[in-house]
């Protein structure tokens, strides 16, 4: 016991040098451009400075800083559950039955190859300014990932269960809910998780081109104007830390119940 | 004939040039009640025969019939012990084993007691609301064959139950296989390429080449059985299995 305790111990160790480590490079890099190229790096110092005068209110373009992130974080949201209402049924389906594989598939590769803020156009022509268009960017990039994720690991991991099934005599009904479903929860949770980040990150790049007038990535490409780059350092970190505590903290732990309730391990 | 593979050849065709021949022309029957062991190297195609048997694929051409009846897909009358893990990770071992059982039609008190019968049958009793992963490679492949044995099929297929276990519990599984046969008087096809595996059960075993396979030798083994794989008669029997399986390897180059 004693030896687990001090491995942990040690790990968490780690996990401050590591933070120390960037935090340390960061303050260099600072220096250095400053003294090199002779413009304003935002340091440490200056950005922690930024980032408690914005949580103490003051507004950024206009309005509190919360709000930023309220926004951003309610468009990723809405993006992210219609893309994965629909997503995952249409995965299962596809996981399911090779026909429809066959006819929907090449759709859903195509849609991957184009990034998020790619579908600007569309998003514009669809929606015009505002709200919709960045929603949209996200609902694209997160549903094929939970399309294929969904589809190509439903399709292997059940494909053992379902011919033991088959051998004992189950009709197409009992297969697909008491077996195939069933299976699926694993590469359905791995999607969640893939879409999970991939919407975050391309929430960021949306705010920057879909002409909403709030949110982090909004603030980050206003900073080119307005040359108030503390402020664009402290929605970065605010990005980041939001991102991790989603990924790592809130769906870790769902996905541990899960697996859990089901009997599965992780897979990737 | 109780099972009868007749002139049997399977080719696989990947793309519109390439095609592999899994089996060329094989012919094997099995009696009621046999054990027999289907003996060849790794990639011969023997799993594909059994695959056929079980009903997963069809032969190219060629027939096979079991109690005179072709075999059509799969179904419980032929059940497989597969190389893989099958139980259900989200069902309690009880609940696996009753899935077939439900499956033929039996109320849920009588696969219950059914399920639990064949449960004790492999000495899982204790074990029956536990979850697959909570259970050691071992237990998990005991508790597929009684999941298999539990709705009684005419013949049970094996294809190398034993290839994924360490080899401490593989001898007793290799018991508890044998003991449940003698005890069901089930025919069992148990295809492996482990040597020492085939002698300590078959009543016959087939040898078959490198693919595409076919029937290499037919080799009756009648020591009485619990069988002492260091006697001399063994011993005389592995060096000619052996003998055989190299040659089989020097065509296949």
């Amino acid at each position: 016991m004693v030896g687990l305790e001090r491995s942990v111990l040690l790990k968490r160790a780690r996990l401050i040098v590591s933070i120390i480590m960037l935090l340390i490079a960061w303050e260099l890099i600072a220096h250095l451009v400053v003294a090199i190229r002779n413009v304003p790096f935002p340091t440490v110092y200056e950005t922690a400075m930024r980032l408690l005068r914005l949580f103490s209110g003051e507004p950024l373009y206009g309005i509190s800083i919360y709000k930023h992130l309220a926004d951003s974080i309610s468009r990723w949201i809405l993006g992210f559950s219609l893309a994965v209402s629909l997503g995952i049924p249409l995965g299962i389906l596809l996981g399911y039955s090779e026909v429809l594989w066959d006819l929907f598939m090449p759709i859903i590769y195509v849609i991957q190859t184009i990034p998020g803020p790619a579908w600007i156009a569309v998003a514009l022509i669809f929606f015009g300014l505002g709200n919709a268009p960045a929603i949209f960017m996200i609902f694209m990039v997160v549903f094929h990932a939970v399309v294929i994720t969904t589809a190509s690991g439903a399709k292997s991991i059940s494909r053992k269960y379902v011919n033991a099934a088959k051998m004992f005599g189950a009709d197409k009904f009992t297969i697909f809910f008491k077996v195939f479903l069933p299976a699926a929860t694993l590469p359905i949770i791995s999607g969640l998780r893939i879409g999970l980040g991939n919407g975050w990150r391309v929430m960021v790049a949306a705010e920057m081109v879909s002409g909403a007038a709030s949110g982090l990535g909004y603030s980050i490409i206003e900073s080119r104007w307005s040359l108030d780059f503390p402020s664009a350092f402290v929605c970065m970190l605010l990005i980041s830390a939001f991102g991790l505590f989603v990924q790592r903290v809130i769906f870790r732990h769902i996905e541990q119940r899960v697996m859990r309730r089901i009997g599965l391990t992780r897979i990737g | 004939m109780f099972l009868e593979v007749q002139n049997v050849t399977k080719i696989f065709r990947s793309s519109e040039k390439k095609s592999i021949v899994a089996i060329k022309d094989l012919s094997l029957q099995v009696s009621k009640g046999e054990l027999l062991c289907i003996l060849g190297p790794i990639g011969c195609g023997k799993s594909t025969l059994l695959n056929m048997i079980a009903g997963f694929e069809k032969p190219t051409s060629g027939r096979i019939l079991l109690e005179g009846r072709e075999i059509e897909g799969p179904g419980p009358d032929r059940v497989m012990v597969f190389q893989e893990e099958t139980l259900f990770p989200w069902m309690t071992i009880l609940n696996n084993i009753m899935f077939g059982l439900r499956l033929k039609g039996l109320s849920d008190e009588e696969s219950r007691r059914e399920a639990q019968r064949h449960l004790s049958l492999v000495g899982l009793e204790r074990f029956s609301d536990f979850r697959p992963h909570e259970l050691s490679g071992g237990m998990k492949r005991k508790a597929e064959l009684a999941r298999a044995l539990a709705i009684d099929p005419k013949i049970l297929l094996m294809d190398e139950p034993l290839s994924s276990i360490d080899a401490i519990s593989r001898a007793g599984l290799l018991r508890e296989i044998l003991r449940v046969w003698e005890r069901s008087g089930k025919t069992i096809i148990y295809v492996t390429h482990n040597i020492d595996e085939a002698l300590y059960l078959a009543d016959r075993i087939i040898v078959l080449t490198a693919r595409p396979a076919r029937v290499k030798r037919k080799i009756q083994v009648d020591e009485p059985r619990p069988r002492d794989l260091l006697s001399n008669a063994m011993i005389d029997l592995k060096r000619n299995l052996l003998k055989e399986l190299a040659q089989s390897h020097v065509l296949a180059e």
